[in-house]
Protein backbone atom coordinates (compact mmCIF):
# COMPACT_ATOMS: atom_id res chain seq x y z
CA UNK A 1 0.00 0.00 0.00
CA UNK A 2 1.27 3.35 -0.89
CA UNK A 3 0.57 6.30 0.85
CA UNK A 4 1.50 9.75 -0.12
CA UNK A 5 1.28 12.22 2.20
CA UNK A 6 1.02 15.86 0.91
CA UNK A 7 3.08 18.69 3.21
CA UNK A 8 1.53 21.34 1.30
CA UNK A 9 -1.90 21.18 2.96
CA UNK A 10 -3.76 24.83 3.99
CA UNK A 11 -1.48 25.62 6.97
CA UNK A 12 1.80 24.81 5.11
CA UNK A 13 0.89 26.75 2.27
CA UNK A 14 -0.95 29.70 3.90
CA UNK A 15 1.91 30.44 6.61
CA UNK A 16 5.09 29.64 4.39
CA UNK A 17 5.52 33.08 2.21
CA UNK A 18 3.13 32.86 -1.07
CA UNK A 19 5.57 32.15 -3.65
CA UNK A 20 3.39 33.68 -6.68
CA UNK A 21 5.23 36.61 -8.09
CA UNK A 22 3.08 40.10 -7.54
CA UNK A 23 0.90 40.79 -9.85
CA UNK A 24 2.18 43.73 -11.75
CA UNK A 25 1.67 43.53 -15.16
CA UNK A 26 4.38 42.93 -17.56
CA UNK A 27 3.81 46.86 -18.80
CA UNK A 28 4.74 48.15 -15.44
CA UNK A 29 7.53 45.87 -14.64
CA UNK A 30 9.17 47.26 -17.73
CA UNK A 31 8.56 50.69 -16.55
CA UNK A 32 9.72 49.82 -13.45
CA UNK A 33 13.01 48.47 -14.85
CA UNK A 34 13.36 51.61 -17.50
CA UNK A 35 12.36 54.06 -14.07
CA UNK A 36 15.38 52.22 -12.04
CA UNK A 37 17.82 52.04 -14.95
CA UNK A 38 17.53 55.47 -15.75
CA UNK A 39 15.60 57.53 -12.95
CA UNK A 40 17.37 55.44 -10.07
CA UNK A 41 21.00 55.45 -11.55
CA UNK A 42 21.10 58.87 -12.47
CA UNK A 43 19.61 60.37 -8.85
CA UNK A 44 21.33 58.04 -6.34
CA UNK A 45 24.55 56.75 -7.59
CA UNK A 46 26.35 59.76 -6.10
CA UNK A 47 28.55 60.39 -3.13
CA UNK A 48 25.64 62.53 -1.65
CA UNK A 49 23.04 60.13 -1.17
CA UNK A 50 26.31 57.75 -0.41
CA UNK A 51 27.06 60.30 2.52
CA UNK A 52 23.90 59.99 3.98
CA UNK A 53 23.47 55.64 3.90
CA UNK A 54 27.25 56.09 5.47
CA UNK A 55 25.60 58.76 8.43
CA UNK A 56 22.53 56.15 8.91
CA UNK A 57 24.63 52.87 8.42
CA UNK A 58 23.94 50.42 11.46
CA UNK A 59 21.11 52.44 13.27
CA UNK A 60 18.27 51.07 14.30
CA UNK A 61 15.50 52.08 11.69
CA UNK A 62 17.25 54.01 9.85
CA UNK A 63 13.99 55.21 8.52
CA UNK A 64 12.99 57.28 11.17
CA UNK A 65 15.79 60.22 10.25
CA UNK A 66 14.45 60.43 6.91
CA UNK A 67 10.58 61.11 8.17
CA UNK A 68 12.16 63.78 10.71
CA UNK A 69 13.98 65.40 7.84
CA UNK A 70 10.58 64.99 5.40
CA UNK A 71 8.91 66.89 8.55
CA UNK A 72 11.50 69.11 8.95
CA UNK A 73 11.43 70.40 5.38
CA UNK A 74 7.67 70.41 5.64
CA UNK A 75 7.57 72.89 8.73
CA UNK A 76 10.08 74.62 7.18
CA UNK A 77 7.80 75.23 4.21
CA UNK A 78 4.67 76.17 6.67
CA UNK A 79 7.34 78.45 8.53
CA UNK A 80 8.14 80.18 5.46
CA UNK A 81 4.85 80.54 4.23
CA UNK A 82 3.98 82.24 7.25
CA UNK A 83 7.32 84.76 7.28
CA UNK A 84 6.31 85.77 4.43
CA UNK A 85 2.38 86.29 4.95
CA UNK A 86 1.78 90.34 4.17
CA UNK A 87 -1.76 89.97 6.15
CA UNK A 88 -0.20 89.21 9.49
CA UNK A 89 1.40 91.56 11.83
CA UNK A 90 5.78 91.26 11.73
CA UNK A 91 5.77 90.69 15.39
CA UNK A 92 2.76 88.11 15.71
CA UNK A 93 4.64 86.34 12.06
CA UNK A 94 7.97 86.13 14.07
CA UNK A 95 6.02 84.40 17.11
CA UNK A 96 3.81 82.11 14.71
CA UNK A 97 7.27 80.74 12.66
CA UNK A 98 8.79 80.00 16.48
CA UNK A 99 6.05 78.45 17.73
CA UNK A 100 6.10 75.82 14.71
CA UNK A 101 9.46 75.62 14.70
CA UNK A 102 9.32 74.53 18.80
CA UNK A 103 6.43 72.15 17.63
CA UNK A 104 8.25 70.40 15.54
CA UNK A 105 11.13 70.35 17.93
CA UNK A 106 8.55 68.97 20.82
CA UNK A 107 7.01 66.07 18.75
CA UNK A 108 10.41 65.23 16.91
CA UNK A 109 11.77 64.50 20.61
CA UNK A 110 8.63 63.00 21.73
CA UNK A 111 8.54 60.22 19.02
CA UNK A 112 12.04 59.49 19.36
CA UNK A 113 11.09 59.13 22.56
CA UNK A 114 7.92 56.69 22.21
CA UNK A 115 10.07 54.75 19.32
CA UNK A 116 12.86 54.08 21.62
CA UNK A 117 10.49 53.18 24.39
CA UNK A 118 8.43 50.76 21.84
CA UNK A 119 11.23 48.72 20.82
CA UNK A 120 11.78 45.93 23.41
CA UNK A 121 7.76 45.33 23.34
CA UNK A 122 7.77 45.41 19.29
CA UNK A 123 10.60 43.34 18.62
CA UNK A 124 9.05 40.73 21.13
CA UNK A 125 6.03 41.36 18.52
CA UNK A 126 8.24 41.01 15.30
CA UNK A 127 9.52 37.31 16.95
CA UNK A 128 6.15 36.10 17.32
CA UNK A 129 5.26 37.12 13.96
CA UNK A 130 8.46 35.02 13.33
CA UNK A 131 7.17 32.41 15.37
CA UNK A 132 3.71 32.31 13.65
CA UNK A 133 4.63 32.79 10.01
CA UNK A 134 7.19 30.42 9.41
CA UNK A 135 6.67 26.32 9.97
CA UNK A 136 10.27 25.84 10.77
CA UNK A 137 10.93 28.53 13.08
CA UNK A 138 12.67 26.09 15.82
CA UNK A 139 14.95 24.59 13.52
CA UNK A 140 16.12 27.83 12.26
CA UNK A 141 16.42 29.54 16.03
CA UNK A 142 18.26 26.22 17.26
CA UNK A 143 20.68 26.64 13.89
CA UNK A 144 21.43 30.46 15.07
CA UNK A 145 22.23 28.94 18.61
CA UNK A 146 24.64 26.49 16.92
CA UNK A 147 26.69 29.09 14.63
CA UNK A 148 26.37 31.43 17.82
CA UNK A 149 28.43 29.21 19.94
CA UNK A 150 30.63 28.38 17.78
CA UNK A 151 31.61 32.16 17.14
CA UNK A 152 31.73 32.30 20.91
CA UNK A 153 34.50 29.20 21.20
CA UNK A 154 36.07 31.11 18.28
CA UNK A 155 36.52 34.74 19.93
CA UNK A 156 37.79 33.54 23.03
CA UNK A 157 40.93 32.76 21.05
CA UNK A 158 40.93 36.26 19.14
CA UNK A 159 41.73 39.88 20.67
CA UNK A 160 38.45 42.16 21.85
CA UNK A 161 38.82 43.99 18.53
CA UNK A 162 38.66 41.54 16.16
CA UNK A 163 35.89 39.45 17.72
CA UNK A 164 33.00 38.83 15.38
CA UNK A 165 29.45 39.58 16.14
CA UNK A 166 26.89 36.93 17.47
CA UNK A 167 24.10 36.48 15.54
CA UNK A 168 20.39 38.06 15.95
CA UNK A 169 17.68 36.71 14.46
CA UNK A 170 17.33 39.31 12.02
CA UNK A 171 21.18 39.68 10.97
CA UNK A 172 21.15 35.55 11.07
CA UNK A 173 18.26 35.56 8.73
CA UNK A 174 19.79 37.85 6.08
CA UNK A 175 22.70 35.76 6.03
CA UNK A 176 21.81 31.88 5.93
CA UNK A 177 17.85 32.21 6.05
CA UNK A 178 18.12 31.52 2.67
CA UNK A 179 18.77 27.66 3.10
CA UNK A 180 15.38 27.32 5.62
CA UNK A 181 13.11 28.07 3.18
CA UNK A 182 11.52 26.07 0.41
CA UNK A 183 13.05 28.54 -2.22
CA UNK A 184 14.05 31.96 -2.61
CA UNK A 185 10.95 33.11 -3.80
CA UNK A 186 9.25 31.83 -0.15
CA UNK A 187 12.81 33.64 1.39
CA UNK A 188 12.97 37.03 0.22
CA UNK A 189 8.40 37.35 0.60
CA UNK A 190 9.25 36.44 4.01
CA UNK A 191 11.99 38.85 4.55
CA UNK A 192 10.23 41.58 3.19
CA UNK A 193 7.60 41.24 5.35
CA UNK A 194 10.45 40.63 8.40
CA UNK A 195 11.73 43.91 7.34
CA UNK A 196 8.44 45.97 6.85
CA UNK A 197 7.76 44.78 10.22
CA UNK A 198 10.60 46.39 12.23
CA UNK A 199 10.14 49.65 10.23
CA UNK A 200 6.15 49.69 10.51
CA UNK A 201 7.16 50.67 14.22
CA UNK A 202 8.81 53.69 13.57
CA UNK A 203 6.52 54.85 11.18
CA UNK A 204 3.60 54.04 13.16
CA UNK A 205 5.14 55.85 15.53
CA UNK A 206 5.83 58.59 13.43
CA UNK A 207 2.63 59.15 12.17
CA UNK A 208 0.82 59.14 15.04
CA UNK A 209 3.02 61.80 16.29
CA UNK A 210 3.60 64.11 13.73
CA UNK A 211 -0.43 63.66 11.93
CA UNK A 212 -2.81 62.53 14.90
CA UNK A 213 -1.21 63.42 18.56
CA UNK A 214 0.22 66.96 18.07
CA UNK A 215 -2.11 68.34 15.81
CA UNK A 216 -5.07 67.04 17.48
CA UNK A 217 -3.63 68.33 21.04
CA UNK A 218 -2.19 71.77 19.42
CA UNK A 219 -6.32 72.23 18.04
CA UNK A 220 -8.05 73.54 21.31
CA UNK A 221 -5.13 75.65 22.58
CA UNK A 222 -4.33 76.88 18.83
CA UNK A 223 -8.39 77.78 18.07
CA UNK A 224 -8.26 79.65 21.62
CA UNK A 225 -5.04 81.52 20.82
CA UNK A 226 -6.77 82.14 17.56
CA UNK A 227 -9.82 83.73 19.05
CA UNK A 228 -7.76 86.31 21.29
CA UNK A 229 -5.96 87.39 18.69
CA UNK A 230 -8.93 87.70 16.68
CA UNK A 231 -10.96 89.50 19.71
CA UNK A 232 -7.93 91.69 20.16
CA UNK A 233 -7.74 92.76 16.40
CA UNK A 234 -11.37 93.33 16.35
CA UNK A 235 -11.08 95.77 19.64
CA UNK A 236 -8.13 97.08 18.39
CA UNK A 237 -10.17 98.15 14.80
CA UNK A 238 -13.16 99.14 16.30
CA UNK A 239 -11.09 101.43 18.45
CA UNK A 240 -9.92 102.78 15.52
CA UNK A 241 -12.71 103.15 13.68
CA UNK A 242 -14.45 105.16 16.42
CA UNK A 243 -12.07 107.27 16.65
CA UNK A 244 -12.57 108.01 13.15
CA UNK A 245 -16.11 108.18 13.56
CA UNK A 246 -15.65 110.29 16.63
CA UNK A 247 -13.64 113.06 14.98
CA UNK A 248 -16.18 114.55 12.24
CA UNK A 249 -18.80 114.05 15.02
CA UNK A 250 -16.26 116.14 16.95
CA UNK A 251 -16.08 118.78 13.93
CA UNK A 252 -19.57 118.58 13.46
CA UNK A 253 -20.49 119.78 17.39
CA UNK A 254 -18.02 122.63 17.52
CA UNK A 255 -19.37 123.66 14.14
CA UNK A 256 -22.84 123.45 15.40
CA UNK A 257 -21.75 124.76 18.71
CA UNK B 1 3.90 0.16 3.57
CA UNK B 2 5.66 2.77 1.43
CA UNK B 3 5.04 6.41 2.99
CA UNK B 4 7.01 9.18 0.63
CA UNK B 5 6.60 12.71 1.13
CA UNK B 6 5.18 14.66 -1.87
CA UNK B 7 7.90 16.73 -3.42
CA UNK B 8 8.97 17.63 -0.59
CA UNK B 9 12.21 16.67 1.34
CA UNK B 10 10.86 17.08 5.12
CA UNK B 11 14.11 15.80 6.81
CA UNK B 12 15.27 19.70 6.59
CA UNK B 13 12.18 21.21 6.75
CA UNK B 14 9.58 19.55 8.83
CA UNK B 15 11.49 16.73 10.83
CA UNK B 16 9.39 14.54 13.50
CA UNK B 17 10.25 15.16 16.61
CA UNK B 18 11.71 11.68 17.33
CA UNK B 19 13.71 12.41 14.36
CA UNK B 20 14.63 15.44 15.17
CA UNK B 21 15.39 14.00 18.79
CA UNK B 22 17.68 10.93 17.50
CA UNK B 23 19.01 13.43 15.19
CA UNK B 24 19.86 16.02 18.07
CA UNK B 25 20.17 14.10 21.22
CA UNK B 26 20.97 17.96 22.91
CA UNK B 27 17.66 19.22 21.75
CA UNK B 28 15.77 16.51 22.74
CA UNK B 29 13.56 18.27 25.42
CA UNK B 30 14.56 21.55 24.89
CA UNK B 31 11.89 24.24 24.67
CA UNK B 32 12.38 27.43 21.67
CA UNK B 33 11.02 30.26 24.30
CA UNK B 34 8.26 32.03 22.56
CA UNK B 35 8.37 35.70 23.12
CA UNK B 36 11.05 35.77 25.88
CA UNK B 37 9.10 33.47 28.16
CA UNK B 38 10.20 29.83 28.37
CA UNK B 39 7.20 28.70 27.56
CA UNK B 40 7.60 24.67 26.73
CA UNK B 41 6.59 24.69 23.12
CA UNK B 42 5.96 21.04 21.15
CA UNK B 43 8.27 20.94 17.72
CA UNK B 44 6.75 21.00 14.20
CA UNK B 45 3.86 18.23 13.54
CA UNK B 46 4.26 16.26 10.34
CA UNK B 47 1.00 18.04 8.79
CA UNK B 48 2.99 21.41 9.43
CA UNK B 49 1.46 22.73 11.92
CA UNK B 50 2.53 23.92 15.24
CA UNK B 51 0.53 23.13 18.65
CA UNK B 52 2.00 25.39 21.34
CA UNK B 53 1.74 28.66 18.47
CA UNK B 54 -1.63 28.27 18.25
CA UNK B 55 -2.44 29.51 22.08
CA UNK B 56 -0.04 32.66 21.36
CA UNK B 57 -1.86 32.90 18.02
CA UNK B 58 -5.20 32.90 20.03
CA UNK B 59 -4.56 36.17 21.79
CA UNK B 60 -5.57 39.60 20.61
CA UNK B 61 -2.38 40.40 19.25
CA UNK B 62 -1.81 37.31 17.84
CA UNK B 63 -4.79 37.52 15.27
CA UNK B 64 -3.88 40.85 14.54
CA UNK B 65 -0.15 39.32 13.47
CA UNK B 66 -1.83 36.65 11.62
CA UNK B 67 -4.65 38.93 9.69
CA UNK B 68 -4.22 39.46 5.98
CA UNK B 69 -4.41 42.60 6.43
CA UNK B 70 -1.54 43.11 8.92
CA UNK B 71 0.50 40.62 6.44
CA UNK B 72 -0.07 42.65 3.32
CA UNK B 73 0.73 46.11 5.41
CA UNK B 74 3.95 44.54 6.29
CA UNK B 75 4.73 43.32 3.16
CA UNK B 76 4.20 47.36 2.28
CA UNK B 77 6.03 48.92 4.15
CA UNK B 78 8.74 46.66 3.18
CA UNK B 79 8.58 47.60 -0.26
CA UNK B 80 7.19 50.90 -0.01
CA UNK B 81 8.69 53.17 2.93
CA UNK B 82 7.41 56.28 1.80
CA UNK B 83 3.74 55.00 0.83
CA UNK B 84 2.75 52.79 3.96
CA UNK B 85 4.00 56.03 5.64
CA UNK B 86 1.52 58.06 3.80
CA UNK B 87 -1.10 55.39 3.87
CA UNK B 88 -0.98 55.78 7.86
CA UNK B 89 -1.54 59.18 7.41
CA UNK B 90 -4.03 59.28 4.90
CA UNK B 91 -5.68 56.58 8.08
CA UNK B 92 -4.62 58.82 10.84
CA UNK B 93 -4.90 62.71 9.17
CA UNK B 94 -7.41 61.57 6.38
CA UNK B 95 -10.00 60.23 8.68
CA UNK B 96 -9.24 59.50 12.89
CA UNK B 97 -8.26 63.50 13.04
CA UNK B 98 -10.83 65.24 11.22
CA UNK B 99 -13.09 62.73 13.22
CA UNK B 100 -11.38 63.94 16.46
CA UNK B 101 -11.27 67.29 15.62
CA UNK B 102 -14.96 68.16 14.74
CA UNK B 103 -15.54 65.17 17.96
CA UNK B 104 -14.21 68.17 20.44
CA UNK B 105 -16.58 70.43 22.82
CA UNK B 106 -16.87 73.92 22.04
CA UNK B 107 -19.52 75.13 19.98
CA UNK B 108 -17.72 78.89 19.39
CA UNK B 109 -14.93 77.63 16.85
CA UNK B 110 -16.95 75.29 15.14
CA UNK B 111 -15.91 76.67 11.55
CA UNK B 112 -12.10 76.65 12.99
CA UNK B 113 -12.31 72.71 13.65
CA UNK B 114 -13.67 72.47 10.47
CA UNK B 115 -11.05 74.52 8.36
CA UNK B 116 -8.71 72.65 10.77
CA UNK B 117 -9.99 69.00 9.83
CA UNK B 118 -10.21 70.21 6.11
CA UNK B 119 -6.79 70.80 5.78
CA UNK B 120 -5.74 67.46 7.46
CA UNK B 121 -8.15 65.73 5.28
CA UNK B 122 -6.21 67.37 2.25
CA UNK B 123 -2.50 66.72 3.93
CA UNK B 124 -3.49 62.65 3.98
CA UNK B 125 -5.26 62.53 0.95
CA UNK B 126 -2.69 64.86 -1.20
CA UNK B 127 0.23 62.76 1.10
CA UNK B 128 -1.08 59.13 0.36
CA UNK B 129 -1.49 60.19 -3.62
CA UNK B 130 1.40 62.06 -4.57
CA UNK B 131 3.80 59.89 -2.45
CA UNK B 132 2.66 56.70 -3.99
CA UNK B 133 2.39 58.07 -7.48
CA UNK B 134 6.13 59.49 -7.08
CA UNK B 135 7.47 56.65 -5.08
CA UNK B 136 5.70 53.40 -5.87
CA UNK B 137 7.36 53.15 -9.48
CA UNK B 138 10.85 54.16 -8.29
CA UNK B 139 11.22 52.13 -5.38
CA UNK B 140 10.06 49.32 -7.61
CA UNK B 141 12.90 50.44 -9.99
CA UNK B 142 15.73 51.06 -7.45
CA UNK B 143 15.07 47.75 -5.83
CA UNK B 144 14.98 45.85 -8.83
CA UNK B 145 18.53 47.71 -9.60
CA UNK B 146 20.05 46.68 -5.79
CA UNK B 147 18.93 43.03 -6.74
CA UNK B 148 20.87 43.13 -9.91
CA UNK B 149 23.49 44.91 -7.71
CA UNK B 150 23.94 42.75 -5.35
CA UNK B 151 24.81 39.52 -8.00
CA UNK B 152 28.40 38.47 -9.16
CA UNK B 153 29.62 40.81 -12.16
CA UNK B 154 29.73 38.64 -15.57
CA UNK B 155 33.82 39.03 -15.10
CA UNK B 156 33.34 37.06 -11.66
CA UNK B 157 30.96 34.31 -13.10
CA UNK B 158 33.30 33.56 -16.32
CA UNK B 159 35.64 32.51 -13.48
CA UNK B 160 33.40 30.41 -11.65
CA UNK B 161 34.02 26.62 -12.29
CA UNK B 162 30.96 23.74 -12.93
CA UNK B 163 30.66 22.73 -9.84
CA UNK B 164 31.12 25.98 -8.11
CA UNK B 165 27.85 27.09 -10.33
CA UNK B 166 25.86 23.88 -9.13
CA UNK B 167 26.72 25.19 -5.69
CA UNK B 168 25.38 28.16 -5.75
CA UNK B 169 22.52 27.41 -7.60
CA UNK B 170 21.09 25.04 -5.12
CA UNK B 171 22.40 27.17 -1.77
CA UNK B 172 21.86 30.89 -2.95
CA UNK B 173 19.31 30.38 -5.15
CA UNK B 174 17.22 27.29 -3.52
CA UNK B 175 17.06 24.60 -6.42
CA UNK B 176 16.70 21.60 -7.06
CA UNK B 177 18.96 18.85 -8.56
CA UNK B 178 16.49 18.79 -11.55
CA UNK B 179 16.33 22.47 -12.01
CA UNK B 180 20.17 22.84 -11.80
CA UNK B 181 20.53 20.44 -14.72
CA UNK B 182 17.81 22.06 -16.53
CA UNK B 183 19.56 25.92 -15.74
CA UNK B 184 22.78 24.22 -17.31
CA UNK B 185 21.81 22.37 -20.11
CA UNK B 186 19.74 26.10 -21.25
CA UNK B 187 22.77 28.06 -20.45
CA UNK B 188 20.66 30.14 -18.09
CA UNK B 189 22.99 30.02 -15.44
CA UNK B 190 24.73 33.49 -16.15
CA UNK B 191 21.47 35.27 -16.94
CA UNK B 192 20.48 33.95 -12.91
CA UNK B 193 23.97 34.24 -10.91
CA UNK B 194 25.23 37.28 -13.27
CA UNK B 195 24.37 40.93 -13.28
CA UNK B 196 22.12 42.23 -16.48
CA UNK B 197 23.47 45.33 -16.73
CA UNK B 198 27.04 46.30 -15.95
CA UNK B 199 26.40 49.76 -15.98
CA UNK B 200 23.95 49.63 -13.03
CA UNK B 201 24.46 51.70 -9.49
CA UNK B 202 28.50 51.77 -8.93
CA UNK B 203 27.92 52.54 -5.97
CA UNK B 204 26.34 48.92 -5.08
CA UNK B 205 28.23 47.31 -7.13
CA UNK B 206 31.86 48.00 -6.90
CA UNK B 207 30.82 46.65 -2.59
CA UNK B 208 29.04 43.62 -4.19
CA UNK B 209 32.61 42.95 -6.39
CA UNK B 210 34.66 43.66 -3.17
CA UNK B 211 32.78 41.10 -1.04
CA UNK B 212 32.98 38.27 -3.37
CA UNK B 213 36.75 39.24 -3.68
CA UNK B 214 37.13 39.24 0.20
CA UNK B 215 35.08 36.03 0.57
CA UNK B 216 37.31 34.24 -2.16
CA UNK B 217 40.09 35.48 0.08
CA UNK B 218 38.09 34.08 2.73
CA UNK B 219 38.61 30.23 1.24
CA UNK B 220 42.59 30.26 1.54
CA UNK B 221 44.64 29.72 4.25
CA UNK B 222 44.35 32.30 6.88
CA UNK B 223 44.98 32.89 10.67
CA UNK B 224 41.93 33.04 12.41
CA UNK B 225 42.71 37.39 13.60
CA UNK B 226 42.80 37.65 9.42
CA UNK B 227 39.75 36.14 8.79
CA UNK B 228 38.05 37.57 12.04
CA UNK B 229 38.94 40.93 10.05
CA UNK B 230 37.68 39.99 6.85
CA UNK B 231 34.43 38.95 8.11
CA UNK B 232 34.37 41.79 9.59
CA UNK B 233 35.07 44.50 6.28
CA UNK B 234 32.63 42.10 5.09
CA UNK B 235 29.73 42.60 7.51
CA UNK B 236 30.44 46.26 7.00
CA UNK B 237 30.28 46.04 3.33
CA UNK B 238 26.89 44.52 3.59
CA UNK B 239 26.01 47.40 6.35
CA UNK B 240 26.57 50.11 4.10
CA UNK B 241 24.66 48.49 1.16
CA UNK B 242 21.81 47.88 3.26
CA UNK B 243 21.81 51.30 4.63
CA UNK B 244 21.70 52.54 0.55
CA UNK B 245 19.01 50.72 0.08
CA UNK B 246 17.06 52.96 3.06
CA UNK B 247 18.40 56.22 1.72
CA UNK B 248 17.19 55.51 -1.88
CA UNK B 249 13.54 54.42 -0.90
CA UNK B 250 13.64 57.21 1.66
CA UNK B 251 15.82 59.93 0.50
CA UNK B 252 12.78 60.84 -2.14
CA UNK B 253 10.21 61.94 0.52
CA UNK B 254 13.05 64.94 1.01
CA UNK B 255 12.28 65.60 -2.50
CA UNK B 256 8.49 65.99 -2.86
CA UNK B 257 7.95 67.71 0.29
CA UNK B 258 8.03 70.62 -0.49
CA UNK B 259 5.71 70.38 -3.29
CA UNK B 260 3.64 68.19 -1.53
CA UNK B 261 3.50 70.57 1.51
CA UNK B 262 2.21 73.44 -1.65
CA UNK B 263 -0.02 71.13 -2.83
CA UNK B 264 -1.63 70.35 0.25
CA UNK B 265 -2.57 73.93 0.97
CA UNK B 266 -4.08 74.32 -2.82
CA UNK B 267 -6.04 71.29 -2.11
CA UNK B 268 -7.79 72.77 0.75
CA UNK B 269 -10.31 74.64 -0.59
CA UNK B 270 -12.03 72.10 -2.99
CA UNK B 271 -11.96 69.58 0.63
CA UNK B 272 -13.93 72.07 2.74
CA UNK B 273 -16.34 73.03 -0.52
CA UNK B 274 -17.13 69.65 -1.48
CA UNK B 275 -16.74 67.85 1.68
CA UNK B 276 -17.77 69.72 4.52
CA UNK B 277 -19.86 72.34 2.03
CA UNK B 278 -18.23 75.20 3.16
CA UNK B 279 -16.20 77.83 1.69
CA UNK B 280 -13.78 79.38 4.17
CA UNK B 281 -14.55 83.66 4.72
CA UNK B 282 -17.58 83.55 2.47
CA UNK B 283 -19.54 81.44 5.00
CA UNK B 284 -18.51 83.86 7.93
CA UNK B 285 -18.97 86.63 5.94
CA UNK B 286 -22.73 86.12 4.03
CA UNK B 287 -24.88 86.53 7.33
CA UNK B 288 -23.20 89.56 8.53
CA UNK B 289 -24.65 91.79 5.52
CA UNK B 290 -27.66 89.80 5.40
CA UNK B 291 -28.74 90.17 9.30
CA UNK B 292 -27.86 94.12 9.01
CA UNK B 293 -29.85 94.55 5.86
CA UNK B 294 -32.95 92.50 7.39
CA UNK B 295 -32.73 94.79 10.63
CA UNK B 296 -32.23 98.09 8.64
CA UNK B 297 -35.19 97.05 6.20
CA UNK B 298 -37.21 96.47 9.58
CA UNK B 299 -36.35 99.60 11.06
CA UNK B 300 -37.11 101.62 8.27
CA UNK B 301 -39.85 99.70 6.98
CA UNK B 302 -41.58 100.00 10.98
CA UNK B 303 -43.18 96.56 10.18
CA UNK B 304 -45.40 94.52 12.20
CA UNK B 305 -44.05 91.60 14.10
CA UNK B 306 -45.09 88.93 11.65
CA UNK B 307 -43.21 90.65 8.35
CA UNK B 308 -40.17 91.18 10.28
CA UNK B 309 -40.17 87.35 11.22
CA UNK B 310 -41.41 86.53 7.89
CA UNK B 311 -38.38 88.33 6.42
CA UNK B 312 -36.07 87.02 9.38
CA UNK B 313 -36.99 83.71 8.53
CA UNK B 314 -36.68 84.00 4.62
CA UNK B 315 -33.07 85.44 4.78
CA UNK B 316 -31.73 82.76 7.28
CA UNK B 317 -33.09 79.96 4.71
CA UNK B 318 -31.22 81.99 1.72
CA UNK B 319 -28.61 81.95 3.48
CA UNK B 320 -28.22 78.86 4.69
CA UNK B 321 -28.93 77.98 0.97
CA UNK B 322 -25.47 80.13 0.05
CA UNK B 323 -23.49 77.91 2.71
Amino acid sequence: MNITFNPYNSYTTSNRCNPRPQAFTGKYDNFCTWVGKNVSRRLFDNGFIDGIAGKVQGKDNAIKFFLIGGSALTSGVYMQQTLINKKMDKDRKKTLAVNQFLTFLLSTAGALLLDKHLKTWWDKKKDQFFDLKVPNAEDIRNSMKQMNEKIKLKNEKIADADKEPLYKLGSYLEKFGKKHFLNEDDYKAFMTKYKGFGELRSIIVFAMVYRFLVPLMVTKPANFLCDKYLAHKKAKDSEKLQQAELKPQGSNIKTAA
Amino acid sequence: MNIQPLNYNFTRKHRLKSDYGQANPNYKNKSVDLCGQENKRGNISFSGGQEQSVAAANTFMGKILKSSTFDWLTKFSGNHNIASSALISLFLAGFLRPAATVALPGKKDKDDKIYAAGHSMASGIMGFGFSTIITSPLDTGSHFMLEDGKKRSKEDFKQLSQDEIRKILAEEYRMDEKDIQKCIDENNAEKIIARKFDKGIKKITTRTDRINELQRKLKGTLTDAERAAIKKEILSLESRIKAFDVTMKNVVDWGIAIPRAALTIALIPPILKYVFHLEKGKGKKTPVPVETTSEVAMNAANDTQGISNFMKKSMNDFAGGQR
